[in-house]
């Protein structure tokens, strides 16, 4: 078991998954888990499901959801009107008037989640000064003509509310009285650019009704005392109060992902590595993440589909490949897997209802499965998988046994592919970084593809098919809060950072954490130049800038003026004290010779040659040949080339 | 090769290219290469057959492999050398693009090399007239720095003369230096991915021979595409809107005749040299017909000279589509590109009306404005400007989107109006613009500017006299305007030209529509 904080009330951590429900709950008494079959339908009743196969009806609740993800990709939202400056009421419809599709013949865009625009009559300027007044009568009009849309959500931007609101907030005062949920930009994000922000504001009501349905529902199944303690996961690997949420959907668009992202920066600071990737990987995608340091890396945007908003969130690459991918041979020739997968229903073709031939199939015929998934639960049909490859291998002139390694193969060079994109685009060295691999598939394919890019170490957590909801259980509480600063005048940075500090300790506070710590960042650039670095605030940050500058870019000119275009202050804290992290005894190293074994029958010392298969409930980790498995002190195993 | 090595191999290689480009992304100070990805990188074999493309931008396309083949012509590659060029007549596109390149050698003493590979990035100035060298020009000379072949950086470093020349003929030379460093950068670190994938040994040589096997595997996907296709032969006519340096009416002409799985692309008879900077290189010419048969192909198809295999291209030399020096050339990277992709485009509508949509917009709608000299500073600014795409037998054009040879971003308003002394009045789609059809055109954009300051302005576009075309009974989309309002009075502006805009003053750009597909139902 992991050194873990203890919990003085039972605290459980559930994650909403497309295929599974889990939950980690931990008291005084130890831990209890489940996996239970989502229900998209009605995700409450699988959240509820699993709150009561662990008995956490009474414990804080943890959560990470993919309610509003789901809205977003099903486009099953809130009909959302969008209120803008008069002249601008297209700006949904022509985005940055990009394709999405480079080659395509009939080049497109996704239509905006907003369905209708109303303009306002009155202008700011980029300094955030009003240049045209915004009249009583206006706001009048404005509100009747929204209402004639029959909105069930509302979103406005106005251009330069990042920096100058008042206008943006008198319209929102002015459509609260059409009783549906109203989404200001410039409280969904500090961006100064009117399409990001807009975006934020459209997702967060388009989500918002949704949303809160959801989470109405799932708190009347809550015992009173836990409803208050309620908590959701944020896209950057925080939690946030119930309250919040409604306040700011969009920050939880990626909560899944974040939680995950999360429970991995947490093992690799308890196996004291100094970098490390995240690899997820689920039925249909793998998603990898560079963790670097003491925090979870965080980027300003996140992407749901094909749509975006500007809140912190997770840095992470996806790539269209996971267990359920279809694999097929293109018009040329080649061997494909994905993107296109089999989903939950059917599934793969071992799951026996007729589905193609995925990648799961192809680790069942190629031994990295065991007959049944889920401990036994969850039987497979290996001679539907058989007659699947039997098809393709024929096409493809080669034996069943060549195409399933094959497949493998190509799995592995695609997520592979990930972990590039992730390390190298952005200066690091992937051969430097363990790679923690989890989520249902990710054991099973993570040696073969950190043998691909020369990763030395790969780190399987307990239960990693559990640990986004593990991620959820231990993320800290955030908040963080960021200001424009005016182009021009020396701007009092310190002001702005006391400013934005107290109001992120008061949420933090007053959402019950403890410890609080803060951290102050400023975003700056050379003056003319479009794009910033990040440096922490502090007395010398010009110096840190230029460095900065110089490591990232190559170059720096200390001569040359600097602007600071925002400051951001971030804060973390949790709502009991937490234990320090106890270092890693070492163990005794025992040879254990077996090719197939379950999990809970090897001990901390355990040594597995390759190839082998290790099962357990949530996940089979696969021992290629020339590798070795060692189970650590605290149960988590780590692979690496055999000596 | 079987079907698994094939896909590892096209990963491989694809990986490199994709390495390169964000490297170069993430180095590079220029926002052309920062923010709208105007750059591309890819793999070549030892003989200059491009394997694997980056793709960003589509012009680069054709541009790619010439200038590579340029530079194993002109030059002796050695390990660890740099070669640069950027001249239009020797594989460039427009003195901005500048192409970096580097062999991979089996050994320290090699003579040829087993892969090249090359970098291109379209830098923010290089030199000349204007600065941004994008201004059309009476000659080359006038547009910036020609750069031929030339040996740029030895074991590593820059020649030091070279670089001087270079520098001292740049506006912005610490971040000239800076961008190149880029690409020089990510040239290197493709090396070493190549060598490393590649191990030891015979390993660059069998790494080769797959990437031969990558190119064949993109024929077979063009071909079968094609193949698929009805044959047929046709020929298109599409008017210019300057004349011919002789004065005479400039068009290109096309004959197109796909038969089983080969497609005759023949411009015989297309004009020769105009003014305005309209002629394209022949690399402009080559892309995009490079475009307009990717774009035939499955989604997946990989980018490489494989798509080629079965075209014969012919353009005649010094036309306006292969122009010679010292012809200017930035329009026909911008706009005649997209003149070459609309007689693509209607041909290909005339022998596949079910497959085709309508020619869209046809113009970037390129503008530029910066200070007048009388004191002002702001930088000069630049963008593109989507416009309307053609009806197709899918559906309606798409409104106001970027098309064929480029797909740069739009400036957001706030960002915009907080860097230069302007107000945008209005920005929307240009209702009523697309041709009317069974499946109408898509609108263009209105954009609307005041100027705070004197600014001078400089347009250049196309399709403001010729309106892109409808087909099978569609109607043409509306053509371009521009405005320029002063005191409540519009004065209609010539597309391609340059005037002093006083404040107060309104720019108002009109883009044009996407064509119709199919006869209009009767109302």
């Amino acid at each position: 078991m992991p050194a873990m904080t203890r919990h003085a009330v039972a605290a459980v951590g559930i994650d909403t998954g497309g295929t599974f429900t889990d939950a980690v709950l931990e008291d005084a008494a130890g831990r209890r888990t489940t996996k239970v079959p989502s229900t998209p339908h009605a995700p409450e009743e699988a959240f509820l499901h699993a709150l009561t196969a662990v008995d956490g009806l009474n414990a804080r609740v943890r959560h990470g959801t993919t309610v509003g993800t789901n809205a977003v990709l099903t486009r099953r939202g809130a009909r959302v009107v969008f209120v803008t400056t008069a002249g601008f009421e297209d700006l949904p419809w022509l985005g940055r008037g990009v394709r999405a599709d480079l080659h395509a013949l009939a080049p497109c865009r996704e239509a905006p989640l907003a369905v209708a625009a109303v303009g306002v009559r009155a202008r700011t300027g980029p300094a955030g000064r009003a240049e045209q007044a915004l009249e009583p009568e206006e706001l009048t009009r404005v509100a009747a003509s929204v209402r004639a849309k029959r909105p069930e959500a509302v979103a406005v931007c106005l251009l330069h509310a990042a920096r100058g609101p008042a206008h943006e907030r008198r319209v929102g005062r002015a459509l609260r009285a059409l009783g549906v949920p109203v989404y200001l930009s410039s409280t969904a994000s500090a961006d100064p650019r009117e399409g990001e922000r807009g975006a934020t504001a459209i997702l967060a009501a388009y989500v918002a009704p949704t949303l809160r349905r959801y989470l109405d529902a799932v708190a009347r199944g809550l015992a009173p005392s836990s409803r208050a303690a309620l908590t959701l996961m944020r896209s950057d690997g925080g939690r946030m109060a119930k309250r919040e949420v409604f306040a700011q959907p969009a920050r939880t668009l990626l909560s899944g992902p974040a939680a995950g992202v999360s429970a991995a920066q947490d093992l690799a600071r308890r196996h004291a590595l100094p970098r490390a990737m995240s690899f997820d990987v689920g039925g249909t995608s793998t998603d990898v993440a560079w963790i670097e340091g003491d925090d979870v890396p965080v980027r300003a945007a996140l992407q749901v589909g094909p749509f975006s908003a500007s809140v912190p969130s997770v840095g992470i690459e996806t790539v269209g490949a996971g267990g359920g991918s279809l694999i097929w041979l293109d018009s040329g020739g080649a061997l494909r897997v994905g993107p296109q997968s089999a989903g939950a229903v059917p599934g793969p073709a071992c799951y026996g209802q007729g589905g193609g031939f995925t990648l799961t199939d192809a680790w069942l015929l190629g031994g990295r499965l065991p007959e049944a998934l889920l401990d036994g639960a969850h039987p497979l049909d290996a001679a539907a998988a058989e007659r699947g490859a039997r098809v393709l291998a024929r096409a493809a002139g080669t034996s069943v046994r060549a195409l399933c390694e094959g497949a493998i193969q190509v799995a592995a060079a695609s997520t592979a592919r990930a972990l590039r994109l992730a390390s190298v685009a952005h200066g690091h060295d992937p051969r430097e970084a363990g790679l923690i691999a989890f989520g249902g598939a990710g054991p099973v394919l993570a040696a073969e593809t950190a043998a691909r890019l020369g990763m030395p170490r790969v780190y399987i957590p307990v239960d990693p098919g559990l640990l986004a909801a593990e991620g959820a259980l231990r993320a800290p509480l955030r908040a963080d809060a960021t200001e424009l600063v005016g182009a021009g005048r020396r701007p009092d940075l310190g002001a702005v950072r006391g400013r934005l500090e107290k109001g992120v300790r008061r949420t933090l506070e007053r959402e019950g954490a403890r410890g609080v710590r803060v951290r102050a960042d400023l975003e700056a650039r050379y003056g003319g130049q479009a794009f910033t670095v990040s440096v922490p605030l502090s007395v010398r940050w010009q110096a840190a800038f230029h460095r900065q500058h110089e490591r990232r870019y190559g170059f720096a000119t200390p001569a040359r003026a600097v602007e600071v275009v925002s400051v951001t202050v971030r804060g973390l804290g949790r709502e009991g004290a937490s234990r320090r992290v106890a270092p890693l005894r070492s163990v005794r190293t025992r040879r254990v010779d077996r090719r197939a074994v379950h999990r809970a029958d090897l001990d901390p010392g355990a040594r597995l040659r390759g190839p082998a298969r290790i099962d357990e409930l949530s996940g089979t980790t696969w021992v290629p040949k020339g590798w070795q498995a060692d189970v650590l002190a605290d149960g988590v195993l780590r692979l690496g080339r055999a000596r | 090769m079987d079907a698994v090595d094939l896909a590892l191999t096209r990963d491989l290689l694809e990986s490199v290219a994709d390495e390169m480009a964000a490297v170069c992304v993430r180095t590079a100070v220029s926002p052309n290469i920062k923010e709208r990805r105007d750059l591309s990188a890819a793999v070549f074999d030892g003989a200059g057959v491009m394997v694997a493309h980056a793709a960003h931008i589509p012009v680069h396309l054709g541009a790619m492999p010439l200038s590579v083949r340029a530079v194993l012509n002109d030059l002796t590659l050695r390990p660890g050398d740099v070669a640069l060029l950027n001249d239009p007549f020797r594989g460039g596109t427009h003195l901005p693009d500048v192409t970096a390149v580097r062999g991979v050698f089996a050994s320290p003493r090699a003579r040829t090399p087993r892969f090249v590979l090359a970098v291109r990035a379209h830098h923010a100035d290089i030199g000349g007239a204007e600065p941004g060298s994008m201004a059309p020009q009476g000659d080359v000379f006038a547009e910036g720095l020609r750069i031929p072949p030339l040996i740029w950086q030895r074991g590593g470093t820059p020649e030091p003369g070279v670089q001087r020349l270079l520098m001292a003929n740049m506006r912005d030379p610490a971040d000239r230096a800076a961008d190149l460093a880029a690409q020089a950068g990510a040239l290197a670190l493709g090396e070493q991915r190549l060598r490393a994938m590649a191990g030891q040994g015979q390993g660059l040589a069998k790494l080769a021979r797959r990437g031969g096997a990558l190119v064949s595997y993109a024929a077979r996907m063009a071909s079968r595409a094609l193949t698929d296709l009805p044959d047929g032969r046709v020929q298109v006519r599409v008017p210019l809107e300057v004349p011919t340096l002789a004065g005479a009416p400039a068009a290109i002409r096309l004959s197109l005749t796909k038969l089983g799985a080969c497609l005759r692309v023949d411009f015989a008879g297309t004009s020769g040299p105009v003014g305005e900077s309209l002629n394209a290189p022949e690399a402009v010419t080559r892309s995009a017909v490079y475009y307009f048969v990717r774009c035939l192909c499955p989604a997946d198809t990989p980018t490489n000279d494989g798509l080629l295999h079965g075209v014969d291209l012919s353009i005649p030399p010094g036309s306006l589509l292969a122009a010679e020096a010292p012809h200017p050339v930035a329009g026909g990277n911008v706009e005649t590109s997209q003149r070459v992709v609309d007689a693509l485009w209607l041909a290909a509508a005339k022998l596949w009306p079910r497959t085709m949509p309508a020619p869209g917009a046809g113009s970037m709608s390129n503008w530029t404005f910066g200070p007048t000299g009388d004191g002002e500073s702001f930088p000069t600014y630049y963008e593109t400007l989507p416009g309307g795409a053609g009806g197709g037998p899918a559906g309606p054009g798409h409104d106001a989107i970027q098309q064929h040879m480029t797909n740069t971003s739009s400036t957001p308003v706030e960002v915009f109006e907080s860097r230069w002394p302007v107000r945008v009045e209005l920005m929307a789609r240009r209702r009523g613009s697309g041709g009317a059809g069974k499946q109408r055109g898509g609108a263009g954009l209105t954009r609307a500017v005041r100027f705070l300051s004197p600014a001078r302005v400089g347009l250049l576009m196309t399709r403001h006299t010729l309106p892109p075309p409808g087909v099978a009974g569609g109607k043409p989309g509306a053509v371009g305007r521009v405005f320029r309002v002063r005191g409540g009075r519009r004065t209609r502006l010539a597309p391609r030209s340059s005037q002093r805009f006083e404040a107060g003053d309104v720019l108002r750009i009109e883009t044009p529509g996407g064509g119709g597909w199919g006869r209009p139902a009767r109302r």
